[in-house]
């Protein structure tokens, strides 16, 4: 869950992954679009791929190629998040009014 | 899906208990959860809640702002948030206090649209990544 906000954040991580919702790519076709090295690339897939926005599979046909696709399921568990943050808050603010009208009277 | 979490509330006292309960250690405490909070900005404290797998239980805090009986926030750090921020502000309202609440900086990435389009027209369409790579440009 961590990974997911922490993964978003980036900027050049968001185009990757707007990049795969796109079209399946392997690194090196990231690679291209992006004014950074392979290896940078490939660190920033690897923190999506951890994140679980991305999913990396073999090639059907050259099996040495690695596809990159983009997986936003993992995104619905940050709405969940930010439902219960919201949640616990409203809880709290209520509770904020009880603490009040114990105290303050 | 929201970028900002926002609250408007209400309470029947003036803005000074309402003060005291948002800005001192032992009210906190009481009401949202155990802390060591002083009011001095630029102050770190920390909030303790229960522990679950991935999460502490600690949330790390800098005051940021504090004007008596107006205005209080803090940064809030812990479990997946990193860097975000708390902020009570307080209007009265003839012997009550409207308190504007808001839990905002969910690094950029909340932005709205990257999840809720997603999320509720389904990503798989073609038009909708131009839309989001618009978005993002614009905000990223």
């Amino acid at each position: 869950m961590a990974d997911v906000f922490k993964a978003i954040a980036d900027p050049t991580r968001r185009e990757i992954l707007i990049m795969l919702a796109q079209k399946k790519s392997n690194i090196g076709e990231i690679a291209t679009q992006f004014d950074m090295s392979r290896p940078a690339i490939a660190k920033h897939v690897k923190i999506l791929e951890q994140a679980n926005l991305v999913d990396i599979k073999p090639d059907s046909e050259d099996t040495r190629q690695r596809n990159c696709y983009a997986q936003l399921e993992a995104l619905q568990e940050v709405e969940a998040y930010m439902k219960q943050l919201e949640e616990f808050w409203k809880n709290r603010l209520t509770g904020l009014g009880s603490f009040l009208a114990k105290t303050k009277k | 899906m929201k970028d900002t979490i926002k609250f408007t509330v209400e309470y029947n006292f003036p803005v000074e208990e309402v003060w005291q309960a948002i800005a001192t250690k032992e009210a906190m405490s009481e009401w949202l959860m155990p802390c060591d909070f002083e009011p001095i900005v630029g102050r770190s404290f920390q909030f303790k809640s229960k522990p679950y797998p991935g999460f502490d239980g600690n949330i790390h805090c800098v005051v940021l702002e504090l004007v008596e009986n107006k205005l209080l926030s803090y940064s809030w750090t812990g479990g997946s948030l990193e860097d975000t921020r708390v902020r009570f502000q307080l209007q009265p309202k003839g012997g009550k206090t409207v308190l504007h609440f808001e839990h905002s900086g969910f690094n950029g990435f909340m932005n709205q649209l990257l999840v809720r389009r997603i999320l509720s027209n389904g990503w798989k369409t073609k038009i909708l990544p131009k839309l989001l790579l618009k978005f993002l440009k614009k905000n990223g």
